[in-house]
């Protein structure tokens, strides 16, 4: 059983850890390239169509739930409100085209299912994105560390707007150096939970949920949540259920899978308050549930 | 302390990760298509190695050996690392049981992309090849195009509660991305040969395909289901490893 649940834990972490590096080379440019001055400029009026874009931006940014986690973290310490920053941290992982043929190919060409996930994902990233950027102010949800503005771990007796492309680089890696240590640790931590229960969890047990529509759909997000399976592999698994719980069970995993699982709940409680993150997981919950039941109306 | 730890953290995960590539070992963990996706994370490992071993040569602080509780923030990927080195390479057959089963059904197709339709539907495949992906691929695109015909596949006999005397599973662990999102496929064998082969024995299974209604207790019902019918097996060496992989 433990080679079982080590080949399961190195299976995630092998599979995430390329994109978390990724993920903390955009935080790094964009910690370098961007100052807060200009995000606060570019955000300085309150525009309703900022959630939209931020839920689209997937489109063109084709990266999985792994990468994001940085990305949005740095967004956030720099300045970007938070509304939006959630809104691109749950839309990206499902409007993505590598996530959404991937559902097509898993569910044998229905469409519905891949209109279903992208369009009612965007839709529950906007409105998940809308209702925490009106309860949470930027300030209330990131840790209180004293690198609030870089919030890499390092000492910053370092300029950031040095001109010369040598210090540049110097600053990346830098950067980079510090925060993949950060956020891998928790990608470590989320992956031997994840693993433990692809190890220990019974089939039987799975199956023994039955045909109840609310139960079912529950018992799918918080086993999306738990397996913390990649979003662009987790419509496969999904489908291996379609003859076992109805529709509304099915769509909720595959929604609420990319927006939260084990490891992006501890990599994002490395930089945010533990009252946010776990607020955030049951929006996200309760958000799936609402919608795995409209997908079930509007098909059924 | 913690530009040492950092600097040994990122050359042994380079050095391991290397090793896992050189040794054709990452199959055991992930989709031959992610393997670009380690490569490149192993080059950038690197290239923050060197930066770290460099920025400590440089430094002009006095580093700060004594400071061990900054090593607890690390264990995480020390236990990591140890897992690579313990070389764990087989899954238990319990831990396969509780993957979700996906069998070929009339009214499923497990992919569509890869087939060529054009391609002659008689073509039989070499006996000594590994033949299970290709033919999972032809019935799952157009199963009714198959019936009647003769196949010979490479797997592992699965069975589960409810099944006939005379009834199992011929399977693989099919990999979409990695293992952990792996899932059991497999063909549906009728043979009076059933209840000699125990689960997780290696077989070849040889028979006429067809769709038949089988029973399947965790459905509570039948299911028009692809069988091998008539199938004729034998054993064989067990493969190094029981997965395949998804084109």
């Amino acid at each position: 059983m433990f080679e079982s649940f080590a080949i399961h834990m190195l299976s995630i972490i092998l599979e995430a850890m390329p994109f978390v590096f990724l993920g903390t080379f955009l935080s790094s440019l964009i910690e370098i390239f961007i100052s807060p001055e200009k995000i606060t400029q570019w955000f300085k009026e309150k525009k309703w169509y900022y959630y939209l874009l931020a839920g689209l931006i997937g489109i063109v940014m084709p990266v999985c739930e792994c990468a994001i986690v940085p990305i949005m973290r740095r967004l956030v310490k720099k300045g970007v409100p938070i509304g939006v920053a959630i809104t691109f941290l749950l839309a990206t992982p499902i409007v993505n085209p590598v996530v959404l043929l991937s559902t097509y190919y898993a569910f044998s060409g229905d469409w519905a299912y891949v209109l279903g996930r992208g369009g009612l994902g965007f839709i529950g990233a906007v409105t998940i994105g809308i209702l925490m950027g009106k309860v949470s102010g930027t300030d209330q949800v990131l840790k209180e560390t004293s690198e609030l503005s870089c919030a890499c771990g390092h000492d910053h007796n370092h300029d950031h707007h040095t001109p010369t492309f040598a210090k540049r680089v110097h600053h990346i890696l830098k950067h980079m150096s510090s925060e993949f240590i950060e956020v891998s640790k928790y990608l470590i931590l989320g992956a031997t939970i994840a693993a433990i229960m692809q190890t220990f969890i019974s089939r039987q047990w799975i199956l023994g949920v039955g045909n109840n529509i609310i139960l079912s759909s529950v018992f799918m997000i918080i086993l999306a949540y738990v397996l913390s399976l990649c979003s662009e592999a987790d419509a496969f698994i999904a489908a291996t259920f379609r003859n076992l719980f109805p529709d509304a069970a099915i769509m909720a995993f595959l929604i609420s899978g990319p927006m939260i699982d084990i490891k992006n709940t501890l990599m994002l409680l490395e930089g945010f308050k533990k009252e946010f993150v776990i607020r955030l997981t049951l929006y996200i919950g309760a958000f799936s549930l609402l919608l795995g039941l409209i997908f079930n109306l509007l098909i059924s | 302390m913690k530009e040492i730890l950092n600097a040994m953290i990122y050359t042994i995960l380079t050095m391991l990760l290397a090793l896992l590539i050189l040794q054709d070992k990452l199959k055991n963990f992930l989709h031959p298509k992610m393997f670009g996706y380690v490569f490149f994370l192993v080059i950038g490992l690197l290239i923050l190695a060197i930066y770290n071993w460099y920025t400590i040569y440089n430094s002009r602080k006095k580093l700060d050996m004594k400071n061990c509780q900054s090593l607890w923030p690390y264990m995480p990927f020390f236990f990591m690392m140890l897992l690579i080195i313990l070389n764990p390479t087989n899954l238990s057959a319990q831990v396969v049981e509780n993957k979700m089963v996906s069998t070929v059904r009339s009214e499923v197709k497990l992919e569509e992309n890869t087939i060529d339709m054009a391609q002659d539907l008689n073509l039989m495949l070499s006996e000594s090849e590994d033949n299970f992906i290709p033919w999972i691929e032809r019935v799952s695109e157009n199963p009714h195009a198959y019936v009647g015909e003769r196949i010979v596949v490479n797997g592992f006999v699965y069975k589960e509660d409810g099944f006939e005397d005379d009834n199992l599973v011929v399977a693989r662990l099919l990999v979409n991305c990695c293992v952990a999102d792996s899932m059991l496929v497999g063909f549906f064998v009728e043979t009076e040969e059933a209840l000699s082969f125990q689960k997780d024995t290696w077989v070849q299974v040889e028979g006429i395909v067809g769709f038949e209604d089988v029973y399947f207790e965790h459905l509570e019902g039948y299911q028009e289901t692809y069988v091998i019918k008539e199938g004729v097996i034998r054993e064989i060496t067990p493969y190094s490893q029981p997965y395949v992989y998804m084109n």
